[in-house]
Parts: C-alpha cells; sequence; structure tokens
C-alpha cells in the first residue's frame, strides 16, 4: 500500500459519526436500550391508564434508574473495550455514543408520558436530574468494583431516587422546614415518596427550577467528564 | 530519529509500582519487549497506546506526543494493537469485526474499507474463514484475527502483546513469520516472555522488570554478555540437584553430566566460560543482576 493510499485511510474521524457506526454501537448495547425502552415504555402505558400518582413513580423513581442501571456497563461488559479504546475513536466516543442510544429513546418515551400523564415539565426535569445522577453514581461504582451493577442499581434506586433528594436534600436547600414536617409522615413508606414531592411542589417557586436545572447541568457535566476518562474501565490494581 | 522515546515514565497503582523510571530511545523496526510475568509488559503497551496516562514521565511514539490529546488522537490513526487476550463479539464474523474496527479507525468509505477488510484478513491465512463466527475460531485463528484487526488500516505502528502465549508450536512458527513480515514496513513492538520468539524475530530489545535492564541491539547485549562471563560449562560425573544454581541447559553422556549454568559456577568445580551465550542465557544474567 503507497503512502497516499495509507493516508486516505488513515484520515482523522471527525466528532460526527457516520449512521454505519451508530448502527453498529446499537448492535453491540442492543439488549441494553431494548430493555431500558421495554421497561420504560411498559411503565408509561401503565401510568397512562392509571392515576397522576402512578405516573409520578414511573417518572420520578422507577424510569430513571432503569435506564441509569442499563447504562453503566455499556463499556464493562463490552469484550473488545481495551481494543476499541485503544485505537480510532477512543473510549470517550464511545461512552457518549453507547449511552445516548440507551438513554435517548427511553427517556423520549419518559417524556411523552409525563407531559400526556401530568403536563408537568417540573416532575419530568426532576426525573431526568435523577437519571443523570444515578448514571454518574452508578458509573463511579463501575469504576471501583467494575461488575458492582446490582449495587449501583440499588443504592441509585433507594438513596438517590427515594430517600436523599425528596426527604432531605430538596426540602434543605429550599428551606420549606414548616413543609418538612408534612413530608417527614411519608418517611417509612418510601414508595409513596411521589406524595412528599408533590407536597414540596405545591407551592410552586421559583428555586425548584432553578435548583433543578442547575442540578441537570451539573449532572451533564459528570457525564461528559467521565467520558473524557481514557481508563475508565480499567481495575485499580493489575 | 527515535520512535520510541520514554522520558523517566512510572507509573503506580495506589502504592503498587508498576513501572519505574524508564528511559529509553529506540529506532523502529522489529523490537522485543521482554521480561518475566509481572514485569510491567501490560501496563507500559497501556501506556504506549495511551491507554493508561503514566503516573510521571514524557512518553512519545513514532514523533507523536502521548501526553498531547491531538497528537495521541494523530497517532490512533496509526496505531494498530492486539491486545494480551483479544476477544471479539461472538455472533459476529471474522469480516464483520475486521469491518468494524475499520470504522473505528475512521476509514468510512465503504469500497476502500471493504478491501482493506478482505486484504488484511487474507494476509493473516483466514480467507475461507471469513464468513465464519468469531467464537468457532480456534486459539491460533483468534489471534491471527486480532492482527487482521491490527493491519487493517496499514499502521505506521503495531503493538502486540504476549501473541504466541498459549499456542502450539506450529501456530507459533507461522505467527513469528507473519510478525517478522510486518516488521519489515512499521514499527512493531513484539512484548513476550519467551525468549525464542525474540531471537527468531527482532534486532533489537527491551528487557524489563519493572524498570528497564536493557534496551539496545541484540547484538550488542550478546556482545556484553559473552565479556563478563555469564555463562559455564560444567561437566559433573553425578547429575547435579542443587537448586541455588541456573541451569539452562543438560545433557550427559558416557563421560558424565554436561550443565550450561548462568552466574557464578560453584566453587572448585572444573567450569569453564562458554564459548558461545545465547539471549536466554543473557536474560536469566539480567534478571539475576535485577534481583541482586
Amino acid at each position: 500500500m503507497d503512502d497516499a493510499t495509507s493516508q486516505r485511510l488513515n484520515r482523522a474521524s471527525s466528532i460526527r459519526q457516520p449512521w454505519a457506526l451508530w448502527r453498529l454501537q446499537a448492535r453491540i448495547v442492543r439488549w441494553r436500550w431494548i430493555s431500558s425502552l421495554g421497561v420504560t415504555s411498559i411503565l408509561a402505558l401503565w401510568a397512562l391508564t392509571a392515576s397522576y400518582h402512578n405516573a409520578m413513580l414511573v417518572v420520578q423513581a422507577i424510569m430513571p434508574t432503569i435506564i441509569a442501571w442499563l447504562s453503566v456497563g455499556c463499556l464493562i461488559d463490552d469484550p473488545t473495550i481495551e481494543l476499541s479504546a485503544a485505537t480510532g475513536l477512543g473510549i470517550r466516543r464511545l461512552w457518549w455514543m453507547r449511552s445516548s442510544i440507551i438513554i435517548g429513546p427511553s427517556w423520549l418515551v419518559a417524556m411523552l408520558c409525563t407531559w400526556i400523564v401530568a403536563k408537568d415539565w417540573l416532575i419530568f426535569g426532576y426525573s431526568t436530574l435523577l437519571m443523570f445522577t444515578a448514571l454518574s453514581l452508578g458509573h463511579w461504582m463501575t469504576r471501583i468494583t467494575r461488575y458492582s451493577l446490582i449495587g449501583a442499581m440499588l443504592i441509585s434506586f433507594i438513596l438517590l431516587s427515594q430517600w436523599v433528594a425528596p426527604f432531605w436534600w430538596l426540602p434543605m436547600i429550599m428551606k420549606q422546614r414548616t413543609q418538612l414536617e408534612q413530608v417527614k409522615q411519608y418517611l417509612f413508606f418510601p414508595l409513596d415518596s411521589h406524595a412528599a414531592f408533590q407536597v414540596l411542589l405545591a407551592e410552586r417557586h421559583w428555586n425548584v427550577l432553578m435548583l433543578g436545572s442547575l442540578g441537570l447541568i451539573t449532572a451533564l457535566w459528570a457525564w461528559w467528564l467521565y467520558g473524557r476518562e481514557e481508563a475508565l474501565i480499567l481495575p485499580r490494581t493489575e | 530519529m527515535s520512535l520510541i522515546q520514554l522520558e523517566n515514565i512510572s507509573k503506580h497503582y495506589g502504592k503498587y509500582q508498576a513501572l519505574d523510571q524508564l528511559n529509553v530511545q529506540l529506532e523502529g523496526g522489529m523490537i522485543g519487549l521482554l521480561g518475566p510475568n509481572g514485569a510491567g509488559k501490560t501496563t507500559l503497551i497501556r501506556v504506549l497506546t495511551g491507554f493508561l496516562q503514566p503516573s510521571q514521565g514524557r512518553a512519545s511514539l513514532a514523533g507523536c506526543d502521548l501526553a498531547q490529546p491531538e497528537q495521541l488522537a494523530q497517532l490512533r490513526q496509526q496505531l494498530g494493537y492486539v491486545p494480551q487476550h483479544p476477544a471479539f463479539y461472538p455472533t459476529w464474523t471474522c469480516s464483520e469485526f475486521v469491518d468494524y474496527i475499520a470504522q473505528l479507525k475512521g476509514m468510512h468509505a465503504t469500497a476502500e474499507r471493504k478491501a482493506a477488510v478482505e486484504r488484511s484478513i487474507q494476509y493473516v491465512g483466514l480467507s475461507d474463514h471469513a464468513n465464519k463466527a468469531t467464537r468457532q475460531l480456534s486459539g491460533g485463528m483468534q489471534r491471527r484475527l486480532g492482527i487482521a484487526q491490527a493491519i487493517v488500516n496499514d499502521p505506521k505502528v503495531l503493538i502486540v502483546d504476549e501473541p504466541t502465549a498459549g499456542l502450539d508450536p506450529e501456530e507459533r512458527l507461522r505467527f513469528r513469520h507473519l510478525l517478522a513480515g510486518l516488521g519489515n514496513q512499521r514499527l512493531v513492538i513484539f512484548s513476550t516472555h519467551i525468549v525464542e520468539d525474540i531471537v527468531q524475530t527482532c534486532r533489537q530489545v527491551i528487557m524489563l522488570k519493572k524498570t528497564i535492564l536493557y534496551a539496545g541491539g541484540l547484538n550488542e547485549l550478546l556482545e556484553q554478555a559473552r565479556a563478563a562471563q555469564v555463562s559455564w560449562d560444567l561437566t559433573s560425573p553425578t547429575p547435579i540437584y542443587d537448586q541455588q544454581l541456573v541451569i539452562v541447559s543438560s545433557s550427559n553422556d558416557e563421560q558424565g553430566y554436561h550443565y550450561r549454568i548462568v552466574g557464578q559456577p560453584p566453587a572448585g568445580s572444573n567450569a569453564k566460560p562458554a564459548s558461545n551465550v545465547g539471549l536466554e542465557e543473557a536474560y536469566l544474567w539480567m534478571m539475576q543482576q535485577a534481583s541482586a
């Protein structure tokens, strides 16, 4: 092969990858995005036929957790990851492409469901924030123990979706201490935390929106940062 | 111009020091990376591919500074890499997999890419298995497929991590020829702990045991070893079972038991300096020096 041919074959790839490569990535993570989309769609259908109460449960807690759980392992489960990361595209773009493929369709379904049932973008923003936060946490955990996906799922579900955010984090920052008393009555019924959240949202303050936006930006930044990490899937010691 | 340049490269995982102050300057061709298990070969290779960041120091390969993201990205387009345990998607065919790696390397023009995929598969002798699922390949064939994906973009640098480990003698021989052929046209870094592989294929060698024990020409190393009288021939009327002696080879006939040993011979023995020194003896000598 002459130099000209070699240079042509070796030309730098752009950030915008061709459709064929997206299709191949979708094929590699197919069980993840199909499961994510399937579960989210089933939950969304259930929410559509049920009450506002159930819809909130879907978008607030279950959906983001499931999507996050299915996304965290998209690199570490790949047997060829060292090869793929060391040549050509690099691990950062692979992470972006794959997590976008897994999250994207489910996120759209959840968005549609939220709008049809609740017509409440605030709730949707909050669930998206939870999803990215759970994703970040789960991804961070996979760096420590590599295969602790179940742990990531449980922790992200219980800690973020059900306990910390609705009962402590939001009320404390919002300084709505009077409403916190109302919230606490739900403390021992974690699956009813949507009700606690509803109480918190009873008076719609702009600070909630601002806080949600800030959280979302932070979570997106964390997602981007994880994508930059070249040695993402390596164990700490060898 | 040095194609591999390492300046004070160190890498640690927590408290564990995997690489310690590596300094190397070598030209192109086929370079053997030799060291025992746990010497840091794979870590060094991961640093050279940009997969791991060194804890300290600076590395450049084929003129690209690995600490610079743009240059690293440029290197990746010119790099072929075969990991120690090449793994594939089991249901994909050989062609599909090589085609996928070609796309990852930025080869987006379909016709050229297909031709390159076919060419690389043919080069490693897998044309008859191109449409076979990768899970159906034998261990040796999988290693060859690993080479095919690595050379699909005609890389300027090829890094191969322990490709011959676990292969039968015939397949290992085939692999050596394959690598030697590739080494004529590009920089090939060939990591192994099998000394014979290096002897047969490389003119330059890096000996590693967390730090560099030797980096340079193979002939120069053998001359150094000869000058240092690292190996001795010893004849004994009875078998020797001394665990302290590093015995490289042994034979026996009616005159007694003949041994080739590395290091100082036992006091009072009839040992004579060996007239010819092989790489295996030089390697063991280096390891002894490192442990001393």
